[in-house]
């Protein structure tokens, strides 16, 4: 008997373990083989890829899917693709969520006669949407944005069927900018983005990094702009989004007086360059004068900063400017956009930097107003039939609850949904609609662009895709299309609409460019006047519902990884809040997690606070989705700033967020920041939130010379050390990696309860560090940020690791810092002992609980990569599965591993290519020069660990940048 | 009488340890013997006999970290005409009409296979013999298993043959 048998045998005679035999490492003890092979290349063991769409927002970027075993496992973005070039936003990298969701719509439910909703079949279901049809009257058809072959056969399916398609609803709908560009150009879209060569960019309220038209492409173009130099981006907004800190210049204007700075911006525009265009000239000329005092008063922005902007912008060589999000909302926002038009017209951006050419196709979007037409034809019961495909007005819809309202005034309603959302809830009939990776499907992300979905497997659920319900609903009413499936009907139409050619590279790569129409538009002589009101708007507190980069309008709210994730700026994960500056918290006399009562117009909504430097004094942000807030209408967008009273309420709710500070507090975290010497410290630096403990700080003072009983890294890693470089002048602070990351590596989603406990186990955060003043206090509104993406640092000397009593955690020969799970023990030293706050302890088996509670579904488990149980340590492996991978290919073929032949799913997620991973030994690898460049910095450098992740920034160098 | 149930309590208590050890000790050797399989499949006549090549069946041997379980098609396509009247060789028709995967038994049963990696594809094309890990199937009627697949095991190997002894090439 050895000593390991003895102490089993030890265990059960206590009494103590006698349930450790069945504890969860036991798996299935069947081998179960195939019983025919499948014939499509799947080899078990390896991974296939297969082209598809991301559906999480309409911008349709193209996806590939990693295929293991037959069944998606991850979605990245196409590499090579025209407009998302291999990089995915966060709901992109986590939509596999959808996928695998809990609460999947399994099968059709029809309406009991007592109003509750039953499972039904496709059968039944579809007999009853058949029934309604045929008994007559106005049947209507709402669907959210779609382009190709779906909106071609939604189109068909309409005429076919005698159904009325209204214009699509998407609660972002552009409509002020659309009408705008229409009024001034005559064509009614937003124009695409192309900063090649560009030398300024100025964005107007528009956040292109986060939700604005398509924040891959615009991440990317911002990145690669600004990596080769001679670029300055300027942001405007009256809140504060990761667009704006991400910018070079941020300038915080107050709500509603954007219209002011851009006429001042077009009348110097127009003294500067003689227009030529008469039309142009003739509306330049009836904007209303405006001085540089006036748009300073009205903006509440300095006057030498204004002038800063308007030098950069009109001096520019191949400016850009955009205006959006916000800003183009209420009735200054028709204006805003207006001008904007006229300004990017006058400074000839249009065809340059501003592509209407590759715009995406939004001529069957509606608005607004047509939702507000949509809801009185439904409340005056004129409709018999209502079809909502793919949408959610009741829950998108600020004033959802009179659309609901007059939606039970239908007759008939069905719902297509993957999800059960507030109008499907209320519908007679909703019938489960497949996820895209289940599905043929097409979709063009610009025009010219054509992306092409295969299904990645067989439909989990008795569901059905897009194409084939509305295939389906036409047999059933006796007009059948003369396709089999959805698959046949997209075959015919690529090859008839874009050629045999574009046809096979679709199926074959999945996307396709085509030719587009040349739109090169001149601004129209009957465009009307621009009135502006340059009166500062009215002083008081100002709410901003602003969309997230995690919910977009709200939809992917439903997702538990987008509430996993926190929100970038305020590091809120689960629930809904609202953002406030530190000095109006203060004046309120509120802080972190108290309850406040928003009172907006008749309405008033009660949300916990969470502090927000960012924003300036006497703003308050929500987040769309957060909270039915109804702020009203203008111009066919929902107006997102309106005045606001906030009230105490005295209460104080369970609000997590994982920041434990809102400053760096001055030890030198974010490159640039010197650490500050705590020794000689005036009294209460570091104030507020971020204050450091007396002698907490590890400062310039207490650095000394590198002496060391440890071998030089060169001669513990001699062939092979794994680094990564996170360059943070690129970084867009997208959190895309961190998605990324969760879906990668199997992290456990844990939920609010566990957030608040302190227990969140994402392998990599981003760290939001807010300014703080010369005394190293935090700037208390309007501060500026810097976000630091923090993974485990695979340290040279890590002193995680030297207090393991068994050696869980080691040093490999490739520098990388091994988490060995098997053997670990759970005494939670390492994490006591990490200076970065790196590891995760699993407090239970998260992915063991009943299936009600486990919000990861067993299915998008990654083979790759092992499940940790209960009393677990683990962390950041620099996706040690993907250089095992790399390396099995390198010795397959009898070389070593190349430079930038691993990529761990951060880096590979990263729309702006900020993070590079590779070998410091090698000379010519990506990663050895930017560690040497001089931006290079390594977090807490001065404790002498030697982290092996370089943060490179300009910050420090050279202030301006 | 206080003192007899002191005893008696006593003996149970340390009694209870007795039984549980000896049903633990039937536990200890169960993983040693060879599983039950549903079809007595006897490596001996199709490798020691008919010659068969490993890769035959495990076709992903020498491409994949799976060995590969051959799929209930690949027996057929020498049982649909081959000795269709072994009781044996019917199950597997049973198998195949009902289009139901046989459900095999492990023979190596793993508890943390979880946590390991182990590529048979990298063993394989290293020139390492089947038979030096899963023995001389070709003499087995029933399959056992002949390696305790332990940890130890594996590292001793890779010590006499200069592989790597990294916690990161195995662990995952």
């Amino acid at each position: 008997m050895d000593r390991r048998d003895f102490l089993k045998l030890l265990g059960v005679a206590t009494g103590a373990s006698v349930a450790s035999g069945c504890n969860l490492e036991r798996q299935s003890e069947k081998l179960i083989p195939y019983l025919v092979p499948p014939d499509d290349g799947t080899i078990p063991g390896e991974a296939t890829y297969g082209p598809s769409v991301c559906t999480e927002c309409p911008a349709a970027c193209a996806v590939t899917a990693r295929i293991r075993e037959g069944r998606p496992v991850r979605v990245d973005g196409t590499a090579g693709h025209p407009v998302n070039d291999g990089g995915l936003c966060l709901r992109g990298q986590a939509s596999i969520n959808r996928l695998y969701h809990n609460e999947r719509l399994t099968q059709p439910m029809l309406r009991d006669a007592d109003g509750a909703l039953r499972p039904a079949t496709w059968d039944e279901a579809l007999r009853r949407v058949t029934e309604a049809w045929g008994r007559g009257g106005r049947r209507v058809f709402l669907s959210g944005h779609t382009t190709g072959s779906l909106s071609a056969l939604i189109d068909e399916t309409c005429e076919a069927l005698a159904i009325e398609r209204r214009p699509e609803f998407e609660f972002y709908g552009y409509a002020a900018l659309r009408r705008a560009n229409a009024e001034v150009f005559g064509i009614g879209d937003v124009p695409a983005l192309r900063l090649k060569g560009c030398d300024v960019l100025v964005t107007i309220g528009a956040d292109v990094i986060e939700t604005f038209d398509n924040p891959v492409d615009a991440s990317r173009q911002i990145a690669a702009r600004r990596a080769s130099g001679g670029f300055r981006w300027f942001h405007v907004e009256p809140h504060a989004t990761m667009t704006g800190l991400k910018a070079d210049d941020r300038l915080i204007v107050r709500p509603g007086s954007e219209a002011v700075l851009l006429a001042w911006l077009v009348h110097e525009q127009a003294s500067r360059r003689v227009i030529a265009d008469a039309a142009l000239e003739r509306l330049t000329r009836s904007i209303t004068p405006v001085s540089v005092e006036d748009a300073a008063a009205a903006t509440g922005v300095e006057r030498a900063r204004l002038e800063d902007l308007a030098e950069s912008l009109l001096g520019a060589r191949r400016p850009a400017l955009l205006a959006g999000g916000v800003s183009t909302t209420g009735d200054a926002g028709r204006t805003v956009a207006r001008l904007a038009a006229v300004l990017q017209a006058a400074a000839g951006m249009v065809g340059r930097t501003l592509d209407f050419t590759s715009a995406q196709d939004r001529s069957r979007l509606g608005d607004l107003d047509d939702m507000e037409a949509l809801r009185d034809d439904l409340a005056s019961d004129r409709v018999a039939f209502a079809m909502f495909f793919r949408t959610d007005p009741v829950g998108t819809l600020d004033d959802g609850g009179a659309f609901a309202l007059a939606l039970e005034r239908a007759r008939f309603s069905v719902a297509v949904t993957d999800l059960l959302n507030a109008t499907a809830a209320q519908c007679h009939v909703v019938l489960p609609a497949s996820h895209v990776l289940e599905s043929w499907a097409d979709a063009e992300p610009r025009r010219g662009v054509v992306n092409a979905a295969r299904p990645a497997f067989a439909p989990m659920h008795d569901t059905r895709s897009d194409g084939d319900i509305l295939l389906a609903l036409r047999d059933a009413c006796g007009a059948p299309a003369p396709v089999a499936d959805y698959a046949e009907y997209l075959q015919a139409r690529w090859e008839r609409v874009y050629g045999a050619g574009a046809a096979r590279r679709l199926v074959e790569r999945g996307w396709a460019t085509v030719r587009a129409p040349r739109r090169a538009p001149s601004v129209r002589s009957d465009a009307p006047a621009i009135r502006v009101d340059a009166s500062s708007p009215p002083a008081g507190t100002t709410l901003v519902v602003a969309p997230s980069v995690r919910w977009f309008d709200g939809r992917s709210r439903q997702l538990p990884l987008l509430n996993e994730v926190p929100d970038p700026l305020t590091t809120v994960s689960w629930g809904a809040w609202v953002s406030l500056a530190p000095r109006t918290a203060r004046r309120l006399g509120v802080g972190d997690r108290d309850m406040v009562r928003l009172r907006v117009g008749d309405g008033s909504e009660e949300l916990p606070v969470r502090l927000l430097p960012a924003l300036s004094d006497g703003v308050a942000m929500v987040h769309k989705g957060a909270a039915p807030l109804a702020l009203g209408r203008a111009g066919g967008e929902a107006v997102a700033a309106v005045p606001v009273r906030i009230e105490r309420t005295g209460s104080r709710a369970p609000l997590p967020y994982l920041a434990g500070a809102l400053g760096e507090a001055g030890r030198g975290a974010v490159p640039g920041h010197e650490p500050r010497h705590f020794g000689a410290a005036a009294p209460g630096a570091g104030g507020g939130e971020g204050s450091a403990e007396p002698g907490g700080g590890h400062g310039e003072a207490m650095r000394h010379e590198d002496v060391s009983f440890y071998d030089p890294p060169e001669k513990l890693y001699p062939k092979i050390r794994w680094a990564m470089a996170v360059d943070l002048d690129r970084c867009v602070g997208c959190a895309a990696c961190i998605a990324s990351c969760y879906v990668e590596n199997n992290v456990p989603m844990v939920g609010p309860d566990e957030h608040l406990k302190g227990r969140e186990m994402a392998w990599i955060r981003l760290e939001p560090y807010y300014e703080s003043d010369e005394d190293g206090r935090l700037v208390e509104a309007g501060a500026d940020a810097d976000f630091v993406p923090a993974m485990c640092q695979h340290c040279d000397y890590a002193p995680c690791e030297t207090v393991c009593p068994v050696f869980a955690t080691m040093h490999n020969d490739e520098g990388l810092n091994v988490q060995v799970y098997n053997r670990c023990v759970g005494t939670r030293y390492c994490a006591n002992n990490c200076p970065f706050k790196q590891r995760r302890f699993n407090w239970f088996s998260w992915n063991h609980r009943p299936d009600s509670q486990n919000l990861m579904h067993p299915l998008m488990v990654n083979p790759d990569v092992s499940l940790r149980g209960k009393g677990i340590m683990e962390k950041c492996s620099f996706c040690v599965q993907r250089i095992r991978k790399a390396r099995d290919v390198a010795k397959d073929e009898g070389r070593p591993i190349r430079d930038g032949e691993v990529v761990p799913a951060c880096a590979q997620a990263c729309p702006a290519d900020a993070i590079v991973f590779g070998n410091l030994r090698d000379e010519t690898a990506r990663v050895t020069q930017l560690a040497r460049s001089e931006r290079a910095h390594r977090l807490l450098d001065e404790l002498g660990v030697g982290p092996a992740v370089f943060y490179l920034s300009s910050k420090g160098s050279h202030d301006d940048v | 009488m206080l003192r007899r149930i002191a005893a008696t309590a006593v003996f149970g208590y340390f009694a209870l340890f007795g039984v549980l050890i000896l049903l633990l000790g039937f536990r200890w050797n169960r993983h040693r013997k060879p599983p039950m399989q549903p079809i007595a499949y006897s490596h001996e006549i199709h490798v020691g006999k008919l010659n068969l090549d490993c890769l035959f069946c495990h076709t992903t041997a020498d491409t994949s970290t799976f060995a590969g379980v051959p799929p209930v098609a690949t027996c057929m396509k020498c049982h649909e005409t081959v000795r269709t009247d072994r009781p044996e060789v019917q199950k597997i028709l049973a198998y195949w009409k009902r289009k139901e995967p046989i459900p095999w038994n492990r023979v190596h049963r793993i508890r943390i296979r979880n946590y390991v990696y182990f590529s048979h594809k990298r063993h394989v094309k290293k020139g390492i013999r089947c038979q030096q890990c899963h023995g001389e199937v070709r003499a087995m009627a029933v399959v056992r298993a002949v390696s305790s697949l332990k940890m130890g095991w594996c590292v001793s190997c890779h010590r006499e043959n200069d592989a790597p002894t990294d916690c990161a090439i195995c662990h995952k």
